[in-house]
């Protein structure tokens, strides 16, 4: 198995600022901020590979690291068969995706856009006009590409962003929430698109996501990262058994007589309901896969209840956390 | 060449999107010439005792002062500036991303000003030359372009050191205005340095303005040759021998800082 990307307890610590009597007289006393904590991880090449994980993680810190934007403050990794300290090797093998779309030139076009980072990667003339209308096609912009940058919306810009990032043929593309402010049909457009440069082209996707369902339905193996630490590594669905979620019902029924409520209680001691007009809605939890939900229907058919609606809610990424993690995320970061 | 040239494509397509203003640019240098013609007019004969190693004509004088310091203005501003428009717009991330280096970055981002500083100063002259009283019958081009090209590389060291402090303090802009104001006061620009008191004078020899201005001067305006302003051709080699390694060292660390603190692309 060929590695695309592997890490050896790769860590950064981001020192505080310091004050610059503290600086001349070396008096640290505060180590700093861990943002990634001796991180191992192993991504196979042609690879979808997710990092979850709640703001202030350390997943950009980590991916920055790869793509050689910030130095580690220890451990190794190599990334496409070159060790961090070839960042050249490195940049030439990767691209980047952030979810910044200030990052392009608004007065020119698309094109010219991308004619300017071609020439950064040393693509000139007729190969550069080759490579970008071959781009272009891949992100479906083609029509779209000599109308200026201000006038795209933000699916079109992500999409110019994933076109700019591949316009040296990269063996590992970094995706740094890349659906962050898409619309539901720009996002399904940026899956599939996704899914095309892995299976089609063989690169290696490392995606960074902070949606649990983004994450199970495109990679092949998630990370969850919590605090600087990889806690958790596996296929989306085997980590989703492992942690048997709680999925959140909510039932519109007939109203129950006092005795089929009594008898509901019994089984859902966390069961609250709500009269709303003629009808019920009753609120429950249920693992996915403990029976309940099914034991639950077969009851009000029993009681000879009418049921109008059944909701799942899948569990919130926050109760991800707080299963890998022990505790609540701690948000913003 | 090639990466450069894109560089130079990109920011010419910018600024020209920018129609009106990119006209106003060109055409402030005709009212600048105008303003200083009356201003020559006004002092007349009275400046020529001081201006006689010049020929004694305070328009040609100022003309060369102003259009000449223009890539002073430049060197110290342009690569700050370009860094930092760069990283408030975000360009700055995905052009690092790209095998191009940091250094090779900054300074294509900075040829676009030199460009409309080139065009600018000829611009001037040609103004100058035809509209009013400026006489470049006897300019010795070969020493003048040989000043000028010691005097971009000079102005560009101090241009990238202020480069390399605002990456790592994210605020520079206080000592480049603080740098091109000694030089506006001291470097001879718009008046002789001679007319200046002692100890200013004594500021004047520690910038490469004042030798940049004085060796253009002299080969435009009275045609000297190099056995005359060899010592200030010196000067400006002294300049480039210090600050240019000294401004590839630091750009090299405020570089290496950046990556190590993670703030490369910060604002």
């Amino acid at each position: 198995m060929t590695l695309a990307i592997s890490t050896q307890d790769l860590s950064k610590a981001f020192q505080p600022a310091a004050g610059w009597r503290v600086k001349i007289r070396g008096d640290r006393r505060e180590l700093g901020k861990i943002a990634v904590d001796q991180i191992t991880l192993a991504v196979p090449h042609a690879e979808l590979f997710g990092l979850l994980g709640p703001n202030g993680a350390g997943k950009t810190t980590l991916v920055k690291m790869l793509t050689t934007l910030i130095h580690p403050t220890s451990g190794s990794a190599e990334v496409a068969g070159h060790s961090l300290e070839n960042s050249h090797g490195i940049r030439q093998s990767v691209g980047l995706v952030v979810s910044d779309e200030r990052s392009f030139y608004w007065r020119l076009s698309g094109r010219r856009n991308l004619q300017f980072f071609a020439s950064l990667y040393g693509l000139h003339g007729d190969d550069a006009g080759q490579r970008i209308r071959h781009v272009l096609g891949q992100v479906n912009m083609t029509g779209d590409a000599d109308k200026p940058f201000s006038t795209y919306s933000a699916g079109m810009r992500q999409r110019l962003a994933i076109a700019r990032s591949l316009l040296h043929q990269p063996q590992i593309l970094f995706l740094d929430e890349p659906s962050r402010s898409l619309d539901p049909t720009a996002t399904v457009r940026l899956h599939d698109l996704i899914r095309k440069l892995v299976g089609q082209e063989q690169v290696t996707i490392f995606l960074i996501t902070h949606d649990l369902l983004e994450a199970e339905k495109l990679c092949d193996r998630v990370a969850v990262m919590h605090q600087g630490r990889i806690q958790v590594v596996g296929q989306p669905a085997d980590l989703r058994r492992r942690l048997r979620p709680q999925m959140s019902y909510t039932l519109r029924i007939d109203p129950l007589r006092q005795q089929d409520a009594l008898a509901l209680a019994s089984l859902l001691p966390d069961l609250k309901s709500e009269l709303i007009g003629k009808q019920e809605q009753l609120f429950f939890a249920a693992g996915e896969g403990d029976g309940l939900l099914t034991a639950v229907l077969d009851m009000l058919r029993e009681m000879d209840i009418q049921i109008y609606s059944v909701e799942g809610q899948p569990p919130s990424l926050e109760e991800v956390f707080a299963h890998y993690t022990g505790q609540r995320s701690s948000g913003e970061g | 060449m090639r990466r450069l040239y894109a560089f130079l494509s990109r920011d010419f397509r910018i600024e020209s999107s920018y129609r009106f203003a990119f006209l106003l640019n060109f055409s402030g240098i005709l009212l600048s010439a105008i303003t200083f013609f009356f201003i020559s007019e006004l002092i007349g004969e009275a400046a020529s005792p001081y201006l006689s190693e010049f020929n004694g004509d305070y328009f040609s004088f100022v003309i060369i002062g102003i259009a000449f310091s223009g890539y002073f203005g430049v060197g110290l501003n342009s690569f700050a500036r370009t860094l930092r428009e760069a990283q408030t717009t975000g360009t700055l991330e995905a052009m690092i991303m790209s095998p191009t280096s940091v250094s090779s970055i900054i300074v294509g981002s900075a040829l676009w000003s030199y460009v409309l500083t080139t065009i600018r100063v000829f611009l001037y002259l040609l103004i100058g030359v035809v509209l009013f009283t400026l006489n470049l019958d006897q300019a010795n081009y070969a020493a003048a372009l040989v000043t000028l090209i010691l005097a971009i590389v000079a102005f560009a060291s101090i241009g990238i050191i202020a480069a390399a402090v605002i990456m790592v303090v994210k605020r520079g802009e206080p000592l480049t205005i603080l740098f091109g104001t000694v030089a506006n006061l001291v470097g001879g620009i718009y008046y002789p340095v001679e007319i200046l008191p002692e100890w200013l004078q004594i500021i004047s020899r520690l910038i490469p303005v004042t030798y940049a201005l004085r060796a253009m001067r002299m080969a435009l305006l009275t045609g000297a040759s190099w056995s005359v302003i060899w010592p200030d051709l010196l000067a400006l080699l002294l300049f480039i021998i210090v600050l240019v390694p000294l401004s590839l060292f630091a750009f090299r660390y405020a570089v290496e800082r950046a990556r190590r603190e993670g703030t490369l692309a910060h604002f």
